[in-house]
């Protein structure tokens, strides 16, 4: 549902406020098990039909807010129960980050085709004479559909004078552009954790909010509260997420008086990574390589490796801009720890992997670090002008909007190999991403550039963000025309530095 | 139709309570509304400062404070006050 703020956002940002919350104020766990009834006070329900069931979804989200998995229904276990575990200053996020609900999940029927009330039981009806299975016949009150003949073909639906047929799919199962979303025995929603990228599009496609991630924010918290040396890496689409008022120089003074030591744009890394493919591509597509994938987005190279193993080779193994800004960040402070805030959830998967690991200590969302904001009761509004970023050039920035990122690969090419010619496909949602692929598997994509994003508009559509995505694209281009550099390598933080 | 002026709080609070998905469909019923006769003015501005806890988001329509506002509220209220 991104663009239209619902109770389900409501809930999740309030979950987080609340975990955010304990975490600052050091509460104990008894605070925890009454965390619920401070969400959902009084004894009559808002949203389902009962208030018990209502805290024990909303109790679910706060244990994986905490990163905590999910409780098993038919077994007895307080909300706390493995609470010491994760009551910690450093990471403990395992794997699988995005987990469906099951008492959350209402079951929504799978794909089918179904006659609604528009039906008018004509005459002619010619949903039955197109029907190549003979599964549509006309009952006492309209059309029906037989499930177990039905093949799917939608030639009823195209014939109906009434479009009183429908094609019909679980949202969840709609927003996979992987195919993960299987059913359990009793048909409610079950990720299938080979397929999952982690993407995310399933949370923010449930109007039933049954499918949640986890979160750090309470871990990343308690290593502030000690005192530790935190540093936040912000993302390129971070501009106008907090609000039109909350200027980018505000949000670094923000930062800094929720406990970060310092702030740094990830587009120094975009810069960075820029380069390092663009000279990649240029030495290597296509004689040593057919083409180059480009490597930011966590999910589209996830995808690349569990559905075309051969060709995940061709994405580029450059680090990623998260690590190459926290390599810029711990050579000059190997002590500190690094945060990424960005709006993507799957790069909390990216930062468990044993070649990240070491670079990146906490990774959390722009929804996460507002509701941060809100349990320290800071207005960024209100807030006097800390240092305007300028870490990273106007290709670096762009990177949060899909075509950035070929884009300024593309430019510095241009600048580096004057007369190289660069082709350029892309695709902006996961399953354009496989279709793109497939295309290059085939071999009809030899000497490109492919840029995949598994979310639509880019990372300013991911679902860690706030602002809709029509917005927060127009944002990330003005903030990027506001930096002095053009291009990565006018950049002189980005230049010279090891990709 | 009455002229409209609608307030909506960007502060950080209502801001993380849905401010800014508020301002793009208030942005889409103003088109719609304009060329029905009603004129509807949108401001995003700072925090009232007098806010509760749970009062986020906060909207002012005209001089009417809407709290925990939703765009169903304050749609409801635009459309009531522009006929008036």
């Amino acid at each position: 549902m991104k663009g239209i703020y619902t109770s389900i956002t409501k809930i999740r940002r309030q979950v987080f406020t609340e975990v955010a919350r304990l975490a600052f104020e050091n509460g104990d766990h008894h605070q925890f098990e009454d965390a619920p009834y401070r969400i959902l006070p009084g004894e009559v329900a808002q949203y389902r039909d009962s208030i018990f069931k209502e805290r024990a979804i909303v109790g679910e989200r706060l244990r994986l807010a905490m990163g905590l998995p999910v409780r098993r229904v038919d077994k007895h276990s307080r909300l706390s129960s493995g609470i010491e575990k994760v009551d910690v200053d450093h990471r403990i996020l395992e794997a699988p980050l995005v987990n469906v609900i099951p008492f959350a999940c209402e079951a929504c029927p799978t794909d089918a085709f179904y006659v609604t009330d528009n039906c008018r039981k004509c005459l002619a009806h010619p949903c039955t004479f197109v029907c190549p299975v003979n599964a549509v016949s006309i009952g006492k009150n309209r059309a029906i559909i037989d499930q177990d003949k039905c093949i799917r073909c939608g030639k009823c639906k195209e014939a109906c004078p009434y479009h009183a047929i429908v094609r019909y799919d679980r949202p969840c199962a709609a927003a996979c552009g992987v195919n993960a979303i299987e059913s359990d025995y009793l048909g409610r929603a079950e990720i299938n954790q080979d397929k999952c990228v982690s993407c995310g599009m399933c949370i923010i496609s449930c109007p039933f909010g049954a499918i949640a991630d986890k979160s750090e924010i309470y871990q990343l918290i308690k290593a502030m509260n000690k005192g530790a040396q935190v540093v936040a890496e912000i993302a390129p689409s971070f501009v106008g997420q907090f609000g039109p008022l909350a200027t980018p120089a505000k949000v670094v003074e923000g930062l800094k008086r929720l406990g970060f030591s310092d702030v740094v744009e990830v587009s120094l890394g975009a810069d960075i990574a820029s380069i390092h493919e663009a000279k990649v591509f240029v030495e290597n597509v296509p004689e040593k390589q057919p083409y180059l994938g480009t490597s930011c987005c966590p999910s589209w190279a996830m995808m690349a490796k569990k559905f075309f193993p051969e060709q995940s080779q061709y994405i580029s193994s450059s680090h990623t801009p998260m690590v190459a800004t926290a390599k810029q960040i711990k050579a000059k402070n190997p002590d500190a720890k690094v945060v990424f805030i960005g709006p993507c959830i799957a790069k909390k998967i990216e930062a468990l992997d044993e070649e990240v690991r070491p670079y990146i200590d906490f990774v959390i969302t722009f929804e996460e670090l507002i509701a941060m904001f809100v349990a320290k009761d800071i207005d960024l509004s209100m807030l006097e002008d800390g240092q305007e970023p300028n870490d990273s050039s106007s290709r670096g920035r762009s990177y949060a909007n899909c075509g950035g990122v070929a884009e300024a690969i593309a430019s510095n090419i241009r600048k580096l190999y004057p007369g190289r010619e660069v082709l350029i496909d892309r695709a902006d949602s996961l399953s354009d991403c496989r279709k793109m692929l497939a295309m290059a598997k085939a071999g009809k994509r030899d000497g490109y550039l492919l840029e995949g994003m598994a979310c639509p508009g880019g990372c300013v559509g991911g679902p860690g963000t706030l602002l809709p995505t029509k917005q927060a694209t127009v944002k990330v281009q003005e903030f990027a025309k506001k930096s002095p550099y053009e291009t990565a390598l006018d950049n002189p933080k980005a230049a010279g530095a090891e990709g | 139709m009455k002229p409209v002026t609608v307030q909506i709080c960007v502060g950080t609070h209502c801001t993380m309570m849905g401010a800014m998905d508020m301002y793009e469909l208030l942005q889409n019923m103003q088109q719609s509304m304009e060329e029905k006769g009603l004129e509807i003015t949108i401001d995003l501005v700072r925090c009232f400062g007098d806010c509760k806890a749970n009062e986020a988001p906060v909207v002012v329509v005209n001089d009417k404070k809407i709290v925990s506002a939703t765009s169903e509220k304050v749609m409801e209220y635009i459309m009531e006050v522009g006929k008036a």
